[in-house]
């Protein structure tokens, strides 16, 4: 990021390449394959033609962790699950967000047990919560649309890079 | 470590899973290979146990029902209904028979619905894309109606103890009969795609034989044990909610190879058009919920309610102590019992059909783990 | 339990005492038996035509809880309560209600599979019973693998197919738990449970050699409740991590009880805004 940073006290350039570096990134978001349960179903289903995730520059679900950038955590999440995810949210490059899709990846869910890891939260950083069980597939692009307004707020300037990761 | 570099062993050890893009959730299956052949598959589950049986025990019997919804979420309508069935038993509830009815239309929507999906992932996972998007265009429709009945598309709570919860909205039955006038072409186009496609006969045909004596013996239900020629439906071995009024067929496999269980899958659905027909011609008026008590006790006892749900036979084990809360609420999984044919089946073959029989046994983990 | 039991026995339904707020229209049967029109005169109105029925119910039905809702203990059935004492005592009532009976375990008596066994096994075959038409034998524990093999071997029963197995926990009981497995014939289209009981600290017979189905499921058992079965070819858990500890589905383990030990050692929790 040299180019912005030699220039990060004449706003209007930083500015221009923020939004450009922002622009790019919330419109090519390409999420990682990670259906859990339910919600899943509504992920698949918003990703098929009715409720077109492509159309957002979301629509190819990445396989693998190391090509994606984003990571939509659908389902209920349980600790024998939760070693999976931290791992594959290491495997992620930088810069990744997590979208916590339903009520069991926000908080646990109905189900409050053993199990159950009440909310991914307490092992990734979530940027968008997205409540519902399973929520609509507008829902979904709903948070969707959230998660790029937050990229909006994003800045390459390292001064001001703590603003743009997750929840601290 | 010996002196042997990774050249030289003939067994390698692959993971799949849990999280994987044709795995239809989280299942890992650990791969022994030589070379591309598999020699011993061995399937971890548990990734989504949230302890449904558990909390089961603390939940009064009206309150367990949405549990049951999220165990298998594909067919949440038909999942209910099983449990449902099981406690007017106990408790000797009389549904209405326009209730009996709407229940029987909805829950072969519910296959229907169920179907399409797993016929959607089954051709994403070997290769066809198109198909997917077609079988969600008319899964689209299909939760339109359910929403409009049930108030949502997914996880429904579709049924009550007694009958339904609402009647029929206005236009219901016009919607419906436009579905299924229309639904016919729709599948005559599915198999226009892929029944007579050389790569989906090259990909299916032989792939994960199991022959009926064998699948009898692993307990192996609904479209696994039929594609091998064997005729067990509950709704016809056991009938139950009023099956018995209606006509329709069985249709059953020949090799017991994963193209057979693709034809009886789609078959199945044809047929479950033509009750959905017979219940929207015969459909009668009257009252939609029976007299139901106010707190719900069953008395001392037990009942097991199964019934055929698009996976195989679901069943529910219901003890119940007297009180409001159940003893036990026992979830026969229809794909936990299949899937343990998995290793069975994939023995000698590539990894690539590993993937197609995952397919073709229909598996939702939200029920094998439920 | 046994007593509320006895109580809605009495009473003929199973219903909960109705609510003296309840609205009148809402209220259950055993009120409205007591004022059917004919049977005998209401006190409030005694010349409603018949075809005014709802409302004829409804009036006297209004009127009986406040005169009586002092008296009445919860539990009590006020209808009948009420219906013998608002009106004059009927000589009997137009239209009789049956009395419910409360489905109970009944005895199979002379049936044919029960007699079959006790004529192979004797002693081993504690009881056979049926409860709302399906079937149950209780099988003593350690004949239990002969009297499966014997049911999906003989070719006049052919039980070939085990639909289920699991297992039920009775805590506080010496024979604490119940294995439970239903097996369905295909020849006959027939569905019976067997069950066994066994002490806590019993090893099952593993049905994995008879049905290739149990292998699975046996393991299932042995994660929620700790049940170890002989003979089992791969027993271990199948649903939790494979070093949890605890057994879930047993009474005694809470149902939100993590294991502290297995989440520190694998996960890592972050610490959250709250």
């Amino acid at each position: 990021m040299g180019v912005g940073e030699k220039d990060a006290d004449r706003n209007i350039i930083v500015t221009t390449v923020d939004s450009l570096f922002n622009w790019a990134r919330k419109s090519s978001l390409w999420p990682m394959t990670f259906g859990l349960a339910c919600c899943a179903i509504e992920m698949m289903a918003t990703g098929a033609s009715r409720f077109d995730l492509d159309r957002f520059g979301c629509g190819i679900f990445r396989p693998s962790p190391r090509q994606a950038d984003l990571i939509i955590v659908s389902g209920t999440v349980t600790l024998k699950m939760a070693e999976p995810i931290q791992r594959l949210y290491d495997q992620m490059p930088e810069p990744k967000w997590v979208i916590a899709m339903g009520a069991c990846a926000s908080v646990g869910g109905p189900f409050d047990t053993y199990s159950t890891l009440q909310g991914v939260d307490k092992i990734i950083p979530v940027d968008v919560y997205i409540p519902g069980c399973p929520p609509r597939p507008e829902a979904l692009l709903y948070g969707l649309m959230r998660l790029q307004d937050k990229i909006d707020q994003m800045t390459i300037s390292k001064k001001h890079a703590a603003s743009n990761q997750g929840a601290a | 470590m010996d002196e042997r570099t990774i050249l030289d062993a003939h067994e390698l050890e692959i993971n799949l899973g849990p999280q994987h893009p044709a795995t239809h959730g989280v299942l890992q299956v650990k791969l022994k290979l030589d070379g591309e052949r598999v020699l011993d598959a061995e399937c971890v589950i548990g990734y989504l146990h949230r302890g449904v049986e558990k909390i089961s025990e603390n939940r009064n019997y009206v309150k367990c029902v949405p549990y049951y919804d999220r165990t298998d979420y594909i067919a949440a309508v038909s999942n209910v209904y099983g449990y449902i069935l099981g406690v007017e038993k106990m408790m000797e509830i009389e549904v209405p028979e326009r209730a009996q009815y709407i229940r029987i239309m909805m829950t072969e929507f519910n296959r229907i619905a169920s179907h399409l999906l797993w016929l959607a992932t089954h051709a994403l996972d070997i290769g066809a894309l198109t198909v997917f998007l077609y079988c969600f265009r008319e899964r689209e429709e299909i939760l339109k109606l359910f929403e409009a009945l049930f108030g949502a598309r997914l996880t429904t709570h579709a049924f009550r103890m007694g009958g339904l919860w609402m009647d029929l909205p206005e236009g219901f039955v016009d919607e419906a009969r436009k579905f299924i006038d229309d639904f016919p072409k729709k599948v005559d186009e599915y198999e226009q795609l892929l029944t007579n496609n050389r790569i989906w006969i090259d990909r299916t045909k032989g792939v994960g034989v199991i022959s009926g004596e064998e699948a009898v013996d692993f307990g192996l239900s609904g479209g696994v044990l039929r594609g091998s020629g064997v005729n067990y439906d509950v709704r016809k071995q056991r009938p139950y909610g009023g099956y018995d009024r209606f006509d329709f067929d069985v249709p059953l496999g020949d090799n017991g190879d994963t193209y057979d269980r693709y034809l009886v899958r789609v078959e199945e659905m044809r047929q479950s058009r033509r009750i959905i027909q017979q219940v929207l011609d015969r459909l009668p008026d009257g009252p939609i919920r029976g007299k139901v008590p106010r707190v719900l006790k069953p008395p001392v006892g037990e009942y097991y309610s199964g019934i055929e749900s698009p996976r195989g036979e679901l069943g529910y084990y219901i003890v119940s102590d007297g009180s409001a809360v159940p003893f036990r609420v026992r979830i026969r999984p229809p794909t936990f019992i299949n899937l343990q044919a998995l290793r069975r089946l994939v023995k000698g073959l590539l990894v690539a059909d590993v993937i197609a029989v995952i397919g073709t046994l229909d598996v939702v983990l939200g029920e094998i783990d439920r | 339990m046994s007593e509320e039991e006895k109580k809605d026995g009495s009473a003929g339904e199973q219903q909960d005492a109705p609510r003296p707020d309840q609205p009148a229209d809402k209220r259950p049967e055993p009120a409205d038996t007591g004022v059917k029109p004919g049977s005998e005169t209401a006190p409030a109105k005694p010349d409603q035509p018949p075809a005014d029925q709802p409302k004829v119910v409804a009036e006297p039905a209004k009127a009986r809880p406040a005169a009586k809702a002092p008296e009445q203990t919860p539990g009590s059935v006020p209808g009948a309560a009420g219906a013998a004492d608002a009106a004059p005592k009927p000589k009997a009532p137009v239209v009789k209600k049956p009395v419910k009976k409360v489905p109970t375990y009944e005895d199979l008596g002379d049936e044919a599979l029960l007699r079959d066994l006790r004529d192979q096994f004797g002693q081993a075959v504690i009881s056979g019973q049926a409860f709302l038409d399906q079937q149950i034998y209780t099988i003593a524990a350690d004949s239990l693998t002969e009297v499966m093999v014997y049911l999906k071997d003989t070719p006049k029963w052919r039980f070939d197919y085990l639909v289920d197995l699991t297992a039920l926990d009775y805590l506080g009981e010496p024979e604490r738990f119940c294995m439970v497995y239903h097996l369905y014939s295909n020849p006959l289209g027939r569905l019976i449970r067997v069950k066994s009981r066994f002490r806590e600290d019993a090893m099952v017979p593993s049905m994995s050699s008879v049905w290739q189905t149990a292998n699975w499921m046996e393991r299932e058992v042995y994660d929620m409740f700790g049940i170890e079965f002989l003979g089992h070819p791969d027993l271990k858990r199948i649903l939790l991590p494979d070093d949890w500890h605890g057994y879930p589905l047993r009474k005694d383990y809470d149902i939100k009880l993590q294991d502290q030990e297995w989440i520190s050692k694998h996960l890592r929790i972050r610490k959250t805004p709250s």
